[in-house]
């Protein structure tokens, strides 16, 4: 059988997640042997209009983007979106709380008006075109990908957690955030992280999104438990929720 | 049979003893007032002890573990056998849950080679509680905060000293290792230790009663008059599925074949604790969920409990340990759930 063949490519964003896949070092020689890579910015000079597999990774945030997603969704037969940028707008969803002129006057300054620098609201790839699959993350947990590469070359379902962080946590031992007075977004976020930051000592960002089903009542009650308000919880949102639809 | 401990030796050197050449499981105190189910190696006096209410960790995370290795494709897949345990310090609501593990796991073909093997290698020493947490509420689901069987050997503090009770024919041979230190038990003591349990039975029972609850009522008939109550919804609305209730429970035993990749790269395939608060845990192939809202969900844990478990077992398939009360991230407390059903069927 062929190996599937992969490319890669790349929107809005810090390209952090592609990084994080050149990071899998020894494992990347693994996961290799399962697929046939035929573009891929950070790691190859080659460049390809046929592939099975398109890994997309970015946001959408101007006119030509969206031209440029459409093809590159056109021959693929799975396009997977490759990060929080991708799978919900991530970090650059910030831009959407402001009016988009005010945004290129507060980046550009004078030259903001200036035709190349149109910009539209950040949107995720799944507001533009099907996203077939969502690898979560801000950014990507690298293992988690191998993983679903894996279960792609295999014909299997990756099995992609739709539990609370607050999972992990309690199966790490970690000391719940909220007992340190701190407002954590584990409650309403979708595990598969293993919860990094709160076992380091910080509170959830949330950057893999919502779990399919958040419980927005049971997040009320933990912030009243522990003398918190709505409010408080919104702000740590902005950072990667905002305008942020619950996630699939 | 029961001894109590010679003149000029100690509860330590009794322990040091019967756990000698042993992996020794014990509880620690903790900094929060609480005790810690931790692999002390060896028993170790002044650190070691044999607590006076049951540890923060369910004593099932040693038979039935978090996450065990089930086979892998090609390569070593052996493991390396399991050495012989002594977990001291079991208290009964932990032990009696073993209950519900040994049918689950042993009695309902084909048994689990896994399990058999972690109770055959484990000997336990359960030991009254001398003192109890807000949350217990043993007495109410027809336990009582000492254990009556299933120990292989069982201690019993009394203000005038220790009871040493066998509770098996291997806690017999493991108590031989102790035989200088120990002489059978007089009657004084042992009515001693019968004293001190009713005291302690009957403070749990009273710190129930403030929450509404008693020995004897019916969570049987409750549950199974509950269904179409809208407490579920209301009580569910709390719950963030973090899973925390079924985790630190003494007696929730579901759990998850999952395929992955071990340490040296091979599919290997592993049996994971699973919560059956997860919206994707009744999910079935094609996609179809059987319980898609939690509020179901909910209602099906406590229908488990206390309806499926005594038509199978005569046992409710709770020990009122109320490690749930304090884990939940939303605050939901088993307490408020079955006084509320039990007042409304």
């Amino acid at each position: 059988m062929d190996k599937p063949r992969v490319a890669i490519f790349d929107f809005a964003c810090c390209e952090g997640c592609q990084l994080q896949i050149v990071n899998l070092e020894e494992e990347l020689l693994d996961v290799l042997t399962l697929i046939q890579p035929v573009e891929w910015r950070e790691a190859l000079s080659d460049q390809s209009d046929t592939y099975d597999i398109a890994i997309v990774e970015g946001s959408i945030t101007r006119p030509e983007d969206e031209e440029k997603l459409r093809e590159i969704r056109a021959p693929a037969a799975i396009l997977i979106a490759l990060g929080a940028c991708a799978t919900m707008g991530g970090i650059n969803k910030l831009k959407n709380n402001f009016a988009m002129d005010e945004v290129r006057a507060e980046v550009y300054g004078k030259d903001g008006s200036m035709p190349h620098l149109n910009t539209l609201p950040t949107r995720a790839l799944d507001e533009v075109v099907k996203v077939d699959l969502k690898i979560h993350g801000c950014p990507i947990n690298n293992r988690e990908f191998a993983y679903i590469l894996r279960c792609l070359a295999l014909g299997k379902t990756p099995a992609i957690p739709n539990y609370p962080v607050c999972v992990e946590c309690k199966m790490r031992g970690t000391v719940c955030r909220y007992e340190y007075n701190e407002i954590c977004l584990g409650p309403v976020t979708r595990a598969g992280c293993n919860a990094p930051c709160p076992s380091a000592g910080f509170w959830c960002f949330g950057c893999r999104g919502y779990v399919d089903d958040p419980n927005v009542q049971a997040a009320r009650e933990v912030m009243e438990h522990y003398g918190k308000t709505m409010d408080d919880l919104k702000s740590r949102l902005l950072l990667f929720g905002s305008g942020q639809e619950p996630t699939s | 049979m029961r001894y109590q401990i010679a003149s000029g030796h100690s509860i330590d050197d009794v322990l040091c003893a019967i756990s000698r050449g042993r992996v020794v499981y014990a509880l620690e105190p903790s900094d929060a007032g609480q005790y810690h189910l931790v692999r002390a190696e060896t028993w170790q006096p002044g650190t070691s002890t044999l607590g006076s209410f049951r540890p923060v960790e369910p004593l099932k995370s040693l038979v039935f573990r978090p996450r065990e290795f089930l086979g892998q494709v090609g390569g070593n897949g052996e493991q390396p056998a399991m050495p012989e345990r002594i977990m001291i310090g079991v208290k009964n609501c932990d032990l009696s849950a073993l209950r519900i593990h040994d049918h689950v796991m042993l009695k309902t073909e084909p048994a689990d080679p896994l399990y058999a093997e972690a109770r055959e290698k484990t000997i336990l020493v359960s030991c009254d509680c001398t003192d109890c947490l807000e949350v217990c509420f043993c007495p109410v689901v027809g336990e009582q905060p000492h254990a009556k069987e299933g120990f292989d050997i069982n201690v019993s503090p009394t203000p005038k000293g220790y009871v040493i009770e066998t509770g098996s024919e291997r806690g017999a041979r493991v108590l031989e290792a102790a035989r200088d230190l120990l002489q059978p038990a007089g009657d004084a003591l042992v009515q001693e230790r019968d004293k001190s349990r009713a005291a302690m039975y009957q403070r749990v029972v009273d710190q129930a009663a403030a929450k509404g609850l008693r020995p004897g009522m019916d969570f049987k008939k409750a549950i199974s008059k509950s269904f179409e109550s809208k407490l579920w919804e209301d009580f569910a609305e709390d719950c963030v599925e973090c899973g925390a209730c079924n985790f630190c429970c003494c007696t929730c035993h579901c759990f998850l074949l999952a395929d992955g990749r071990g340490a040296s790269g091979a599919p290997e395939r592993v049996k994971l604790w699973d919560s059956c608060l997860f919206k994707n845990f009744a999910r079935v192939a094609g996609g179809a969920n059987m319980r898609p809202h939690r509020a179901e969900r909910l209602l099906n844990r406590f229908d488990k409990k206390f309806n499926f478990f005594p038509d199978v077992l005569k046992t409710y398939a709770c020990d009122g340990c109320g490690r749930c009360v304090e884990a939940c991230t939303g605050k939901i407390d088993i307490r408020d759930v079955l006084k509320r059903a039990v007042d409304e069927a």
